[in-house]
């Protein structure tokens, strides 16, 4: 392969244009980063590459020879390898077994050939020095000829040699479910290698890796480019576009806007181009206003298989405040979050909601009649005028008008216990808890379910009656659409068929939307554009301004540091130290991140 | 080979389809059910040369051209329709309940029991509820063993409920041969705790039930926020769990409703059209429900639609095999026939299928120069 063109591609799912006669260019040898705002229609653009989309119009050509590409094998047949955000990989195989999967015998024959050439090599090689024995040849011959379809030593022999020649750490003899993310990319890759791919394309790689596992992958895509190859990787992030790209090419609302060299550009230029006007990228950061004891976490350890995955936890959250999580991904800051929601129980330690009800009204929303009588008659409640209030002796009827009227007021915040709650215990005593976590469509969100429906997930068992009320999720999607700028052909959508980020865009707007007392988020712009990232940072801050306690779970160091009111860093399940992120370095935020210690 | 050629050729051009526009994929699925027909016709013109129009006319001379044939097609229906109906739920949620056929044929014996011993002795109506009762306990008791066992010891709920078909079997059969004593091992029609007939005809009410319940059941599916949960965790099991949904307590319930259903089929069956049983009242109907319910896609509405062409079918079969004279497995050949052809056609659905003239024309220049 030399270079691929195309042509005025157009692509149309119902009425969304995903692609608009779109041609572009893509070189030989060259590292080619594709940008553009979630939807854009950059994965779909690539699918067309990939052989799984057809193109309603437009031609692809192969060196200036036009091809049809219907399938992904008949995208190997032209050397081409696209890997996904989400991995096809069979998880009870091994590597090198995952890697010959789906071979044909023709392609097999083909490997071998190959490998007949290098033994040729071998033989070569010791031509004039001294004759190959007969059982090298008979070897040789065997190994070749005789061992059945799948040659898995011959292919374990390829995967070492790859692995040695790119710099990949794999064990072929693996099984995909022991593997981590990075693990399982590299095995993705080096699957696209073994099948002899010469463009190799990435969709949003770095997106599930940390940044140390990014580096790694860098310098692996620079070998292969240093080797011949072609990639073309699909990022968000513009610091990487800048640092691994030769050259960007930018689409807006499925069109082509452009290309640019790489070191003729930056990052403003590029977020200029993929927006379509000129955008202040700044995290806004208000000074916290009399922020409050909002949860407390206290000596928490939680123990999974054996191992402790929090390891006697201690933080403290306050209303009005953001607080952020760092460290290395896999370090609990997932299992922390699932502890407080109710999704995990504690073996020990204490979580506890401080309610903000000091000096608030009681209400039907979190107490039922019986509960406020009880109050009462602990004495934790006073009148508009401030003094005492006895319920003894009245009627139901009139204590129901009194708290209608708001003239029941509770003296001073509730202390609830969240410990061995479950989720629905923990909606039931009227806490307004949101959580974006970490797999949207794995948790959060059905992607069988369309839009309306997936809004509906929080709210189903509100109202009377049997039947689930959609009208008002109806109006929170139509509302988020427009708010967030989701791109969907209609509400009736399936969600899973969005792009990642319009998935994105829905889960935090629907968490966001019920005006939580709590809002916990695990990487919440992962796979977000610039432009919706900082969006939903401004979001977060508004949310703290509202009075919310704000966790936010991040893996960007500078994000953490501009947007966090105070930092926590956790490393193997304990923490190992909270910041101030308007004094602490990058470096030494590093450093705990890494188990070690600062004087701060 | 076969393989190859559709690969490696430039004529026909083979992918998966991302999605499919509602009305194309209707089009689809009735030229489905046509082409089924028409292959099922010309299978029967093979084996018995020259029928091809007479397979058509038995079709409906088979359903259509008495009351009495209207109604046993449409009890037919009925019966399927309610099967399917008790296991959707389950098989949305991603549950794998194949055991319906037993948990109709207990809630058969259920009823068995109430005309057999306690009708005779009490007014109709009294009866009529104590059989129901009776009926839905034992399908009930008969779905939730094997549901228990998979919430708390999490066993295989496949394996599981196949077993539980044969054990109903088995315990029907022993229980005929205790009370029936003159070594007939037959239970004969009984006289008393029948459903009333409607018209002079028995198999109405069972039809009305049906459509009844199913209209019920629709809407329980669809709107209700049971039916919901049960969609939220057939989608995404963690999902559900963060939501706040109790997954057991779902299970649970779903598979109770499942064994009322089950239960209601079992006394129609018995109270409202056979009046007796033996171990094959049911006869495959547990069984062939699956086969509705994936056919259909877990929609309520479209299981209707695929229960009738199951009875139709069936009894056009019938008809056909007793006007042509052929042998008796021939009713299962058509109709396997069938539906091979309507399942294939799914491919369509799933598949897009694309031919290349220019390729096509291309070649044949090619061979001529
Ligand atoms: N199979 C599909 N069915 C319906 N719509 C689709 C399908 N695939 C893509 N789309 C729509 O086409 C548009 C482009 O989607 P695409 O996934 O290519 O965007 P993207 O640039 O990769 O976005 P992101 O950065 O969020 O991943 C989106 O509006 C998306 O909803
Ligand atoms: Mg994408």
């Amino acid at each position: 392969m030399k270079s691929i063109r195309l042509e005025n591609i157009s692509k149309a799912f119902g009425w969304i244009k995903a692609l608009d006669d779109i041609s572009l260019q893509i070189n030989e040898g060259e590292i080619l980063a594709l940008l553009g705002e979630n939807g854009s229609g950059k994965t779909s653009l690539m699918n067309v590459i990939a052989g799984i989309y057809h193109p309603d119009q437009g031609d692809v050509f192969i060196d200036d020879e036009k091809v049809t590409i219907s399938s992904p094998k008949d995208a190997f047949k032209y050397k081409i390898g696209m890997i996904h955000q989400h991995f096809k990989l069979v998880n009870v195989f091994t590597a090198v077994e995952n890697i010959v999967l789906g071979l044909e015998k023709s392609d097999y024959k083909k490997f071998k050939e190959e490998q007949i050439k290098t033994e040729e090599e071998f033989f070569a090689k010791l031509k004039g020095v001294r004759e190959p024995s007969n059982v090298e040849v008979a070897n040789a011959k065997s190994r070749i000829y005789h061992s059945g379809k799948y040659d898995l030593n011959f292919a374990r022999q390829k995967v070492i040699q790859i692995c040695n020649q790119y710099g990949f750490k794999i064990d072929p003899d693996k099984h995909v479910y022991d593997m981590s993310v990075s693990e399982k990319q590299n095995l993705e890759i080096v699957k696209a290698l073994f099948r002899g791919v010469d463009l190799l394309i990435l969709d949003e790689p770095t997106a599930v890796l940390t940044p140390q596992e990014i580096k790694v992958l860098f310098k692996i895509l620079k070998n292969m480019k240093a080797d011949g190859k072609t990639v073309i990787i699909i990022t968000h992030k513009l610091n990487e576009v800048m640092e691994i790209s030769d050259r960007v090419e930018v689409l807006r609302k499925g069109k082509y806007i452009g290309g640019v060299k790489t070191s003729e550009t930056n990052p403003a230029q590029l977020t200029e181009m993929m927006v379509g006007k000129k955008v202040e990228l700044e995290i806004r950061r208000d000074t916290p206003v009399n922020p409050d004891l909002r949860l407390e976490i206290n000596n928490v350890t939680l123990v999974k298989e054996g191992v402790k995955v929090l390891d006697n936890v201690n933080l403290q959250v306050n209303g009005g405040e953001i607080l952020g999580i760092a460290g290395i991904s896999g370090s609990g800051q997932k299992e922390l979050l699932e502890c407080v929601a109710g999704l995990q129980k504690a073996k020990s330690g204490d979580i506890i909601f401080h309610n903000p009800k000091e000096n608030k009204p009681v209400t039907f929303f979190h107490k039922d009649l019986k509960q406020i009588k009880e109050l009462a008659a602990q004495g934790k409640f006073h009148d508009p005028d401030g003094n005492k209030i006895d319920l003894t002796g009245l009627k139901d009827k009139e204590i129901r008008k009194m708290v209608e009227e708001e003239k029941i007021i509770f003296y001073e915040n509730e202390i609830m216990p969240l410990n061995d709650k479950t989720p629905l215990e923990i909606r039931n005593l009227g806490i307004k808890l949101s959580f974006v976590p970490e797999d949207r469509l794995g948790m959060g969100l059905v992607g069988e379910m369309n839009l309306t429906q997936n809004m509906a997930l929080r709210s189903f068992r509100k109202g009377k009656g049997m039947n689930v009320e959609m009208k008002k999720p109806e109006r929170l999607a139509e509302h988020i659409v427009k708010e967030f700028g989701v791109v969907t052909p209609n509400l009736n959508t399936p969600v899973g068929r969005l792009s990642g980020g319009n998935i994105q865009k829905l889960l935090v707007g629907r968490e966001i939307s019920s005006n939580p007392k709590i809002l916990m988020t695990a990487y919440p712009v992962r796979g977000l554009d610039i432009n919706t990232s900082y969006y939903i940072y401004n979001l977060l801050n508004d949310q703290k301004n509202a009075r919310c306690a704000v966790i936010y779970v991040g893996e960007d160091l500078d994000v953490l540091l501009a947007l966090c009111d105070r930092l926590a860093v956790i490393y193997q399940g304990k923490i190992t130290g909270v910041v101030d992120p308007h004094k602490v370095t990058k470096e030494q935020v590093g450093i705990l991140m890494t188990g070690g210690s600062i004087d701060a | 080979m076969l393989k190859n050629f559709f690969k490696e050729n430039d004529f026909i051009r083979i992918s998966r389809r991302m999605e499919i526009p509602t009305w194309k994929k209707w089009v689809f699925k009735i030229a489905g059910v046509l082409a089924g027909f028409l292959f099922a016709a010309i299978v029967v013109s093979f084996i018995s040369p020259g029928s091809f129009f007479k397979f058509f006319e038995s079709l409906i001379v088979g359903n259509f051209t008495t009351v009495r044939k209207l109604l046993v097609l449409f009890e037919e229906v009925a019966i399927l329709f309610l099967i399917s109906c008790a296991l959707a739920p389950a098989f949305k949620m991603k549950f794998w309940n194949i055991g319906a056929e037993g948990q109709v044929l207990m809630a058969c014996l259920g009823t068995v029991i109430g005309m057999f011993f306690i009708a005779p002795n009490v007014p109709n109506a009294v009866a009529l509820i104590i059989e129901l009762l009776l009926a839905v306990t034992f399908g009930v008791v008969w779905s939730l063993i094997p549901t228990l066992f998979k919430a708390f010891f999490n066993t295989n709920e496949t394996l599981f409920t196949l077993m539980m078909n044969y054990i109903a079997k088995g315990i029907v059969a022993l229980m005929i041969t205790l009370w029936i004593k003159n070594g007939s091992g037959v239970i004969p029609v009984l006289e008393y705790g029948r459903l009333p007939r409607i018209g002079g005809q028995n198999y109405i009410i069972n039809i009305i039930v049906a459509v009844v319940i199913g209209v019920i059941f629709a809407f329980y599916m669809m709107r209700s926020k049971q039916g919901f949960e049960i969609s939220v965790l057939g989608g995404s099991r963690n999902t559900a769990k963060y939501v706040g949904i109790d997954v057991k307590k779902v299970l649970i319930r779903t598979m109770i409703i499942t064994g009322v259903i089950c239960g209601i089929v079992g006394f129609l069956l018995v109270a409202g059209a056979s009046y007796s049983m033996n171990e094959n009242t049911v006869s495959g109907r547990g069984f062939t429900a699956i086969l509705v319910c994936w056919l259909a896609g877990f929609n309520i509405p479209e299981m209707a639609g695929v229960s009738f062409l199951v009875a139709f079918m069936k009894y056009g079969a019938r008809e056909v095999e007793s006007s042509l004279h052929v042998g008796g497995s021939f009713v299962d050949i058509v109709v396997g026939v069938f539906f091979f052809v309507v399942i294939a056609s799914n491919f369509f659905i799933t598949n897009q299928v694309k031919i290349n003239f220019k390729a096509f024309k291309k070649k044949k220049k090619e061979v001529i120069e």
